[in-house]
C-alpha cells in the first residue's frame, strides 16, 4: 500500500514537474512511466548507491531513446524522468543534522547523498555518451584554410 | 531585408531562444550552423556560453558578418528549445527558407509564457507528490502543496522583478524551512517528507545535466559554469533553509 502511495506519488510529480519546466504537452506520459521505471528499479535494488547508478542508467538510455525516435530534444525527457531518483530526503537529512550539531550522522548523510549524485551524474553521463557516440557529426565542411 | 542579413537573423534569434530558454551550449551553436549550412552559409561558426554568444559568417572577400549577443535573461522553457529544434530540423530539410525561418522564430519570440496560476499550481502539486515520495501522508501532501504554492509565487516574483536567482534560492530555502515549522506547530505532521518535497522541485536538476551534457561534448566552459551555477544553487537552497532551521528549533529538534 506504502508503495502504491509512492508510485503515484512518483508519476504525479514526474508530470508536475514537467509542466513547471514547461515540457512540451506529448512527453508528459513517457517521462511519468520513464520515472517510474527507474524509481521501481531503484525500490527493487534496495535504494543503495548501486541501485543509484543502475536506476539512474536505465531512466538515461530510455530518454535517449524515446528523444531520438520522437525526434526531441533529450533534455526534455531526462530532466523531469530522472526527479525521483534526485535524493532530496538526504540533503534535508545533511543540512538537518549539521544544524543540531550532529556531525556524524551529518557526515554520513552527505557522503550518502554525495555519492547518490555522483553516482547519477555518472549514469547519466554514460547514457548521453552512448547516444552521443551513434549520431552524424556536422562539422565537416569548413572552409580549408586560407 | 537581403538573404545573408535573414539567414543571420534567423541563426542569431535560434541560439538566442535556446540559450535564454536554458538549452545546452552545444546545441544552440549546433541549430545555428546547421540552420546557416541549410541557408547557403556552410562556413560560418560561432562560439556560445550559457551567458551569450559570438556567431560569424564570412561573407566572400568582404569580411566576415559578426554578431555577439548577450543572454541575460534565462528561465526554463522546454517546449522553446523543442520549437526551435523543429524550425532547424524543417530549415534543413528545405521546407523552410531564410525568411520562413525568421517569421517562424519571431513568432515564437513573441509567444507569452504560460500564466502565473499554472506554475504555481504546477509547482504545489509537485510538492506535494514529491512529499508522499518521502513518506509523507494526506496532511503532509496538502502543508507540502501550499508552502510549495507559496515559494512558486515568490520565486515568479523574483523573476519577474530580474533579481539575482541565488537570492531566490536562499529566500526560498528559508520560507520553506518557516512555513513548514510554523504549520507543524499549528497543525502537527511530520516535518521531512514536507521540506524535502518542498525542496526536490527547486534543486538545479536542469543546471546539473546541463553541465554532464556540455561537458561531454568538450564545451568544457560552458560545462563548468553550468556546474559551478547548479552547486551554488543547491547550496544557497540549503543555507536558506538550514538558517531558518536552526534558528527556529534552537539546534535542539
Amino acid at each position: 500500500m506504502n508503495v502504491l502511495l509512492q508510485c503515484v506519488g512518483c508519476m504525479t510529480a514526474t508530470v508536475f514537474f514537467g509542466v513547471l519546466l514547461r515540457q512540451p504537452r506529448n512527453t508528459h506520459l513517457f517521462t511519468a512511466l520513464i520515472g517510474l521505471n527507474g524509481y521501481l528499479v531503484f525500490l527493487l535494488m534496495g535504494q543503495g548507491t548501486y541501485a543509484y547508478l543502475v536506476a539512474g542508467l536505465l531512466v538515461g538510455l530510455l530518454c535517449e531513446l524515446t528523444a531520438r525516435i520522437r525526434q526531441m530534444a533529450a533534455t526534455s525527457f531526462l530532466i523531469s524522468a530522472i526527479i525521483p531518483l534526485v535524493p532530496g530526503l538526504g540533503l534535508y537529512r545533511t543540512m538537518l543534522y549539521f544544524v543540531q550539531n550532529n556531525y556524524d550522522q551529518a557526515m554520513t548523510a552527505g557522503a550518502d547523498t554525495l555519492a547518490a549524485i555522483m553516482a547519477l551524474s555518472l549514469a547519466l553521463t554514460i547514457a548521453t555518451a552512448v547516444f552521443n557516440g551513434i549520431r552524424i557529426p556536422i562539422r565537416d565542411d569548413h572552409p580549408p584554410a586560407p | 531585408m537581403p538573404q545573408q542579413a535573414q539567414a543571420l537573423e534567423a541563426a542569431v534569434l535560434a541560439a538566442r531562444i535556446i540559450l535564454e530558454s536554458s538549452g545546452e551550449t552545444y546545441r544552440a551553436e549546433e541549430t545555428a550552423q546547421r540552420m546557416l549550412k541549410a541557408f547557403g552559409y556552410p562556413g560560418a561558426d560561432i562560439l556560445a556560453f550559457p551567458t551569450g554568444f559570438v556567431l560569424s559568417v564570412p561573407s566572400g572577400a568582404q569580411p566576415a558578418d559578426s554578431r555577439v549577443l548577450r543572454i541575460r535573461n534565462r528561465a526554463i522553457n522546454l517546449k522553446m528549445i523543442n520549437q526551435v529544434n523543429d524550425i532547424s530540423r524543417r530549415s534543413e530539410n528545405g521546407q523552410l527558407d531564410a525568411s520562413q525561418a525568421l517569421a517562424a522564430l519571431q513568432a515564437l519570440a513573441t509567444i507569452q509564457p504560460p500564466g502565473v496560476a499554472l506554475q504555481v499550481a504546477a509547482f504545489s502539486i509537485a510538492a506535494g507528490a514529491f512529499a508522499l515520495m518521502a513518506g509523507g501522508g494526506g496532511l503532509e501532501f496538502v502543508v507540502a502543496a501550499l508552502c510549495g504554492a507559496a515559494v512558486q509565487s515568490m520565486l515568479m516574483f523574483f523573476q519577474r522583478r530580474q533579481l539575482p536567482g541565488m537570492l531566490a534560492h536562499l529566500l526560498s530555502g528559508a520560507l520553506v524551512s518557516a512555513l513548514s515549522i510554523l504549520s507543524i506547530r499549528a497543525l502537527g505532521g511530520d516535518q521531512e517528507p514536507i521540506i524535502t518535497g518542498v525542496i526536490m522541485p527547486l534543486l538545479p536538476g536542469l543546471a546539473m545535466t546541463n553541465a554532464i551534457r556540455d561537458t561531454l561534448r568538450g564545451d568544457l566552459l560552458s560545462g563548468l559554469a553550468r556546474g559551478m551555477e547548479a552547486l551554488l544553487l543547491a547550496a544557497m537552497l540549503a543555507a536558506g533553509a538550514a538558517i531558518v532551521l536552526a534558528l527556529m528549533q534552537g539546534g535542539s529538534a
